[in-house]
């Protein structure tokens, strides 16, 4: 009989740990970590897991660009990437990580309470609103801020073999070292904070963390002409101003919780807004006596029309940014044309910046409208008023994925034909053209297949901001994969004897080779490739290649394939859009709430 | 007609029964009370009802052998679940022409009738308005598909007591006038009596009891007597539950008739669906379904 309590306690372990917590006198240690952890765990862990994508990237890619910056900048681009696209993608991919965490770490820290009304329960404990913020704040930024300074540290590591070549300040990497990277991270945070205690909504916190995001860009410091002998200054200076920065966001946050009642509900401020479109009651009687035609895809529109309403005017304001900028590019090309096409082509430009964003576009408003259309009905239940009216699940999900999908479909092609007339004058249509992704085709084409995969890991996760970051880092790194290497394949290339790849072509590789354009082999291969090595000129290079019976092969993708490729990019993007929707549905139609 | 019919139904969550073997046909026409303990697998019975959930095992149709969640069914049932969830960005408008989007039939005058009678502001957001008129704008909702059977999941749990009544007002009132089906759980037993006319009561995942309200008072008598007299119970006496201790016991029997002599030194009096239900939930072992059970408190049952 005295072995029965043993015996029970080896059976239930995890419940009488924690009834010995729980009965051991005193607070435990850390217990802002902890409550913080319990409650944002996964959110962390994602980010957590991020950085440590990242730093394997970092880790597994830097014996080959420590070879290739021996070898100059002019290869650097064409070892690491394989294509001129790609440069955008991975320092982008990093870049955007503090982003992640204003948008999914700060913004759901105060959201999600305010949201659910939590609040309630949490503000009425031990802590006063105050201290339960700046509790949160400081239990996350303790296990963001020191990860984001070490992989700044190793960032530095991996990018000291360029700096002789592309200098502090090339690439991004200004951003992206120790102290300015911990800076945005912080700053990240408590910008989330501040825009989820403003709108008091996660979704619409996540917008307005985005648009103030770009706006904060406006103190990053440093520019490729600054001498690197102010790198260090300018890199404190960064993080002394993104540190006070934060301090005032979360002062901002503080004051703004405080005079807010812990209940959800709608800001006074919006509530009261007069909007002019509510329906009048004697016409909504009118509205209310019969069906309309398309009438599920009036009610789909009804649900998201806030969130495609938001995601139309962000890409109308770039389109009306591209086409005012536009009517002065048209009006004088010429004098325009060098600083653009320098602008568009050096990754080392700080205005490169301007073609970085819109390239984002596709996948942070995809991502976010696609999460939207699945994760919220399952977040706040609604899936039990939805799915018992008098449509299947099948046909309301399917309605949702059409009428959004159409709707940011047909956006994103009209921004992007403002684009291709924007960029007409600078650069010819050529497959080299870095903004290959700002085309209609593949713009919208991006944009719908993040729409589809956030919608289908939206069902999945039942979470719309786990969805939303899951399919953003899924995508950015696909896209970057796609352009550095899948890309440049879509189409067998065509080779170049003995003369260099026609000028705007996209060079893919560079080797010794027999008549037939096959590459030689053994000990042929070597001494073609010393010939090759030794330069000076094709008639040269020929010349000295003829003597061993081989010549220069170039492999390239002609410049007049920019549409073939757009083409098929834009066909395999569709495909993958609608099989992920028929995926969605198909999960949804087999759900339980 | 029969507008919930169940058999073998049975409904696991990773491996945790809800509901086990459940078999139950509920004819037309009547306000259904479906009661039972916390967790007791009602939410669960309803949600089956109406296509939310997918059985484990075992079968249930509705409105006459209709599968849940097909359209046929979802054109005749109406639902609203526990805490009434909706669109909470929305306007009071909004969601009436949502929910007019999406039904076949959808009677929008009289749901906007009953808003202004109960006096919600159309501009206000959903997510703005009190549980109450949550409750009632949900219930509008539902009642203007004019649907046959009408589910409600605990919807009196956020009313005060003048929306309650009220509420089960207009229930009431717009069953007798359509011929409406309706099922509600419950945990408020007052009202049960007032308004529902056949009963259910789930207990531990399974059906402990079913029938006309009048019919199950009938089958049942409350016996006061001396505890020594017990043995000589007569065998047609099925009892549920004793009480008490000392001088005096009561009893809550099944017997097959209100007139059948009962054994010597009891007094009977007819049953009160509280004292009933009450006494059923005590008892998770007892039931007045067919076969032999033993009840917790150790006498056999049938």
């Amino acid at each position: 009989m005295t072995q029965a309590p043993a015996a029970i306690d080896d059976v239930t372990g995890g419940l009488s740990r924690a009834a010995r917590r729980l009965s051991t006198p005193g607070r435990p240690r850390f217990r802002m970590l902890r409550v913080v952890w319990q409650q944002h765990g996964i959110a962390l862990a994602l980010i957590l897991m991020l950085f440590a994508i990242a730093a394997a990237a970092l880790i597994y890619t830097e014996p080959f660009l420590r070879h290739a910056a021996h070898v100059g900048p002019r290869f650097w681009r064409i070892e690491l990437l394989q294509s001129g696209y790609g440069v955008h993608y991975p320092d982008l991919a990093m870049q955007a990580i503090p982003l992640l965490i204003a948008m999914y770490v700060g913004v759901r820290l105060v959201s999600r309470e305010l949201e659910y009304g939590t609040a309630a329960f949490a503000w009425t404990q031990g802590y006063s609103s105050t201290r339960w913020l700046l509790g949160k704040l400081g239990a996350a930024a303790a296990v963001l801020v020191p990860t984001a300074a070490a992989f700044g540290m190793l960032f530095g590591w991996w990018y000291s073999p360029y700096v002789p070549n592309l200098g502090y300040f090339g690439m991004s990497a200004f951003a992206l070292y120790a102290p300015a990277l911990a800076g945005w991270t912080l700053a990240g945070l408590t910008l989330g904070m501040t825009a989820a205690a403003v709108t008091r909504r996660e979704g619409r916190g996540m917008v307005l963390a985005l648009v103030a995001w770009i706006l904060l860009h406006g103190v990053a410091l440093g520019s490729p002409g600054t001498p690197a002998s102010e790198f260090w200054p300018l890199q404190f200076a960064q993080f002394v101003i993104l540190v006070s920065l934060s301090a005032l966001f979360t002062g901002v946050t503080i004051w703004l919780l405080r005079g807010v009642p812990a209940v959800p509900g709608m800001p006074r401020l919006l509530r009261s807004v007069p909007w002019p479109w509510r329906a009048a009651p004697d016409r909504l009687a009118g509205k209310l006596a019969e069906r309309p035609r398309l009438a599920i895809a009036r009610a789909a529109w009804r649900q998201h029309r806030t969130g495609l309403i938001v995601a139309v005017g962000v890409l109308g304001i770039y389109a009306i940014i591209l086409l005012v900028t536009g009517l002065d590019i048209h009006a004088e090309p010429a004098r325009l044309r060098p600083q653009l096409a320098n602008c568009l082509c050096d990754p080392g430009q700080p205005a490169n910046g301007t073609l970085l964003l819109p390239m984002l576009l596709p996948f942070l408003i995809g991502a976010f409208a696609g999460a939207s259309v699945t994760g919220p009905d399952f977040e706040w239940y609604t899936t039990t008023f939805a799915w018992t009216q008098g449509v299947t699940k099948a046909r309301w999900i399917t309605a949702k994925l059409i009428t959004a999908g159409l709707v940011l479909g047909l956006a994103a092609v009209g921004a992007g034909l403002v684009f291709q007339w924007w960029n007409q004058p600078y650069i010819a249509a050529s497959i080299t053209d870095p903004a290959f992704g700002l085309y209609a085709p593949v713009f919208a084409g991006w944009m719908l297949a993040n729409f589809g995969a956030a919608a289908l890991l939206g069902a999945l996760s039942r979470s719309r901001s786990t969805a939303a970051l899951i399919c953003l880092i899924c995508t950015l790194v696909t896209a970057w994969g796609n352009a550095a290497f899948w890309r440049p394949r879509y189409l067998p290339p065509a080779t170049a004897i003995n003369r260099p790849a026609p000028a705007g072509s996209l060079f893919l590789d560079w080797f010794p080779g027999k008549p037939d354009g096959q590459p030689l082999t053994g000990e042929a291969w070597q001494r073609a490739g010393r010939a090759l090595a030794r330069g000076g000129g094709w008639t040269h290079i020929a010349r000295a290649l003829g003597r061993l019976h081989a010549v220069s092969v170039q492999t390239y993708q002609p410049a007049s394939r920019l549409w073939p490729f757009q083409t098929i990019e834009t066909a395999g993007l569709l495909a993958i859009a609608l099989a992920l929707g028929a995926a969605t549905v198909w999960i949804i139609r087999r759900s339980t709430i | 007609m029969t507008v919930l019919e169940t058999s073998g139904l049975s409904k696991r969550y990773r491996g945790v029964s809800a509901l086990r073997d459940c078999n139950l046909a509920i004819p037309a026409g009547h306000v259904v009370a479906l009661v039972g303990p916390n967790g007791a697998g009602k939410s669960t019975l309803l949600q089956l009802a109406v296509g939310l959930q997918r059985p484990s095992s075992g079968t249930i149709r509705v409105l006459d052998g209709k599968v849940p969640g097909s359209p046929a069914a979802l054109a005749g049932v109406g639902f609203v679940a526990q805490n009434a969830p909706m669109y909470r960005n929305m306007s009071v408008a909004g969601m009436l022409q949502m929910a007019r989007d999406l039904n076949l039939v959808f009677d929008g005058a009289y749901a906007l009738r009953r808003i202004e009678d109960i006096g919600i502001p159309l501009k206000a957001k959903v997510g703005a308005l009190s549980g109450g008129h949550q409750a009632q704008l949900a219930l509008a909702i539902a009642l203007a598909k004019r649907p046959q059977l009408l589910v409600l999941d605990e919807p009196l749990a956020r009313l005060d007591p003048l929306a309650k009544h009220e509420f089960l007002g207009v229930l009431m009132a717009a069953a007798a006038a359509e011929g409406m089906s309706v099922i509600f759980s419950s945990h408020v037993l007052a009202e049960l009596e007032r308004i529902s006319d056949y009963l259910v009561l789930v207990n531990r995942g399974r059906i402990q009891l079913a029938g006309r309200v009048d019919a199950v008072l009938a089958g049942h008598r409350v016996l006061t007597g001396p505890p020594q007299a017990l043995p000589a119970l007569p065998p047609t006496l099925a009892p549920i539950r004793i009480a008490g201790a000392g001088a005096q016991v009561h009893l809550l029997v099944r017997t097959p008739g209100q007139e059948d002599p009962v054994a010597p030194g009891f007094a009977a009096q007819p049953a009160v669906l509280e004292e009933l239900v009450l006494a059923y939930l005590q008892e998770p072992g007892a039931t007045s379904l067919p076969g032999p059970r033993l009840a917790a408190s150790g006498v056999p049952t049938r």
